[in-house]
Order: C-alpha cells, then sequence, then structure tokens
C-alpha cells in the first residue's frame, strides 16, 4: 500500500483510459464519461494508499458514477425529448472480422447487465473474480450471464449474417 | 485476455474475435488530466496545515479584541533629567472681609486648600492700609 505519483496516475491513464471511456459509453453520453473518467482518476490520486487492485478500483468508481449520472440524466429529460448523439465505440478497420457499428449494435440491444459483463471481459481485460467485485455478484453467476451474452451475440451475428446474405 | 475454464471452444473463438475491435481513442485530454491532478494534489491540506491556521486567525482576533478594550498605549517621552518644570499656580486673592457665621465652612475649604494666605484680615483695616503697612515692613527689612 503506497501513495500514488502523478507519474504512475499519467501510466495508468495511458493504458485503461480507453478501455475506462468505452465502460463509460454505455450509460452516458461523450461529454459526461469523458468528465466521470477523469473524475476517478483524480479521486485514485486523492486516496492516501493505492487500492490493491487500482484497475478494478476505477472501473467501480466509474460504474457508479456513471450510473448516477443516468439517473440525473433521466429526470433532467423526463418530459423533453432526448438528444443524445451516438459516437462510435471502436474504430472503424477494414481487417476487423466484425463490422464496428454491427457489434455496437449488438452490444446496445443486450440487456445493461450482460452487456458490462461483456465490455468488462472482453475490452477490460479483467478475470471473472474482478468483475464479480466490481459488479459485486457472485462468480459463478457472473460466469453464467456472460456465457448467456456470448450465446445472445453469437446468434443476432448468425441472424445479420443470413438478412446479408437474402440481400 | 483471460483465457478461464467454463468456456467452449466457440465461446472462446467469439471472445478473440470481439476483442480485435479497438476502442475509440478516447477524447480525453492528456495534459488537462494532468492539470486537474496536479490542482487536486496542490489543494490537498494535512491537518496540522489546517490547525495552524486555525490557531493564526483566533491570535488575530484576540490581539485585535484586546487593542479595543484598552485602547492605543500612549508612548511617554524620554526623561530628561535636565529639564525641570515649574508649576503653574493661579492666585488667589486673599479675602479681606472676616466672613459671618453661615460662610464658616466655606472659609474652612478655602484654608484646607490655600494655606494661611486665604485667612481673612482683621476689620477695621483697609486694604490700602494694610498694603502701606507690608511696604513699609519690606522697605525696612531691605534696608537693614
Amino acid at each position: 500500500m503506497t501513495t500514488i505519483s502523478q507519474k504512475q496516475l499519467a501510466q495508468w491513464y495511458e493504458v485503461h483510459g480507453t478501455e475506462l471511456m468505452l465502460y463509460a459509453r454505455q450509460w452516458c453520453p461523450d461529454q459526461q464519461a469523458e468528465d466521470i473518467v477523469q473524475d476517478a482518476f483524480i479521486k485514485l490520486l486523492k486516496q492516501r494508499t493505492c487500492p490493491d487492485n487500482a484497475r478494478a478500483w476505477l472501473f467501480r468508481v466509474v460504474r457508479n458514477a456513471s450510473i448516477s449520472m443516468t439517473r440525473r440524466l433521466r429526470r433532467r429529460e423526463a418530459g423533453q425529448k432526448s438528444v443524445h448523439r451516438e459516437t462510435l465505440w471502436f474504430e472503424l478497420r477494414c481487417d476487423d472480422l466484425i463490422d464496428a457499428r454491427l457489434a455496437q449494435d449488438l452490444l446496445q440491444t443486450l440487456p445493461s447487465h450482460l452487456r458490462e459483463i461483456v465490455m468488462l471481459r472482453i475490452w477490460g481485460q479483467m478475470t471473472l473474480k474482478d468483475i464479480s467485485q466490481v459488479m459485486n455478484k457472485s462468480i459463478p453467476w457472473i460466469l453464467h450471464e456472460y456465457k448467456m451474452a456470448l450465446e445472445m451475440i453469437r446468434k443476432k451475428l448468425e441472424h445479420s449474417s443470413c438478412i446479408k446474405k437474402k440481400a | 485476455m483471460h483465457k478461464e475454464e467454463g468456456l467452449t471452444p466457440a465461446e472462446q473463438e467469439l471472445e478473440s474475435v470481439l476483442g480485435r475491435l479497438k476502442p475509440a481513442a478516447n477524447m480525453l485530454n492528456r495534459d488537462e488530466l494532468m492539470f486537474n491532478a496536479g490542482r487536486a494534489a496542490a489543494g490537498k491540506k494535512q491537518p496540522w496545515q489546517m490547525l495552524s491556521g486555525v490557531l493564526m486567525v483566533l491570535l488575530l482576533c484576540s490581539v485585535l479584541i484586546r487593542s479595543d478594550i484598552y485602547g492605543p498605549r500612549e508612548s511617554s517621552p524620554p526623561h530628561d533629567p535636565g529639564q525641570f518644570r515649574i508649576a503653574q499656580t493661579t492666585y488667589r486673592p486673599v479675602q479681606t472681609e472676616s466672613p459671618g457665621p453661615l460662610v464658616y465652612p466655606a472659609l474652612r475649604r478655602n484654608i484646607v486648600r490655600y494655606g494661611l494666605d486665604a485667612l481673612p484680615l482683621k476689620q477695621g483695616i483697609s486694604s490700602d492700609a494694610q498694603h502701606k503697612n507690608r511696604k513699609q515692613w519690606l522697605e525696612s527689612m531691605l534696608s537693614s
């Protein structure tokens, strides 16, 4: 348990900043997601001692802040027409086996908790144990839900490829 | 990505295919983050700093309150032993008429205050005569 230097914070930002932004974007628009991630790093710096698992700590802070922000935004936008502008979650690259837009659409159709598990597991590169700590659920439950999410994605991918073939 | 037990080969393959997608570069400005981090770090106050600040404010308040109560002290001029002051006394006219019984307390007060000079002169001697006698007496004293 040591204190955190600004140099260390900069290194963590380089490594985890993009993953945390992607994680926050599933709940919030870009601007709010950016603020939330930045606040999470500042909070980490303010800690007297470094958390044992700083990465999981950052994801948990971003998760809590994003959920709170979503509730605030919902209350504010109640009765108003939402003008949420969608931005791409992934980079558009030719060599990817799955189209980035399609992957984003697939993820957005998943139930929120399944989408969260998939993001933490695949792009957050977290173990099931870390995910269980972030979401405060048991490891078997996480594994079960993750398998279910993958199955749903696979079916949707097959469905979309069938549509393309017919077209 | 961590390979853990419980996933079928098909699921692991789908996992790896999805994992190749690269998240869009975040819009976070690293310099802005480091600036905010520095500001947050500078804003951190230790408990002893806060305590000493509070004590300093209390000390200043107590000094100001004391000066208001007692007022500013006058600085005494430096004492010069060679300089003497001559007391200024006012001349009180000698009462020439003898007081009646009703003015006795006033007479007593004058004697206490000014000494025997406040005693009234004898009746029947006019002030000119008294003045004359005193003048003659002084001249005789000086000539002898």
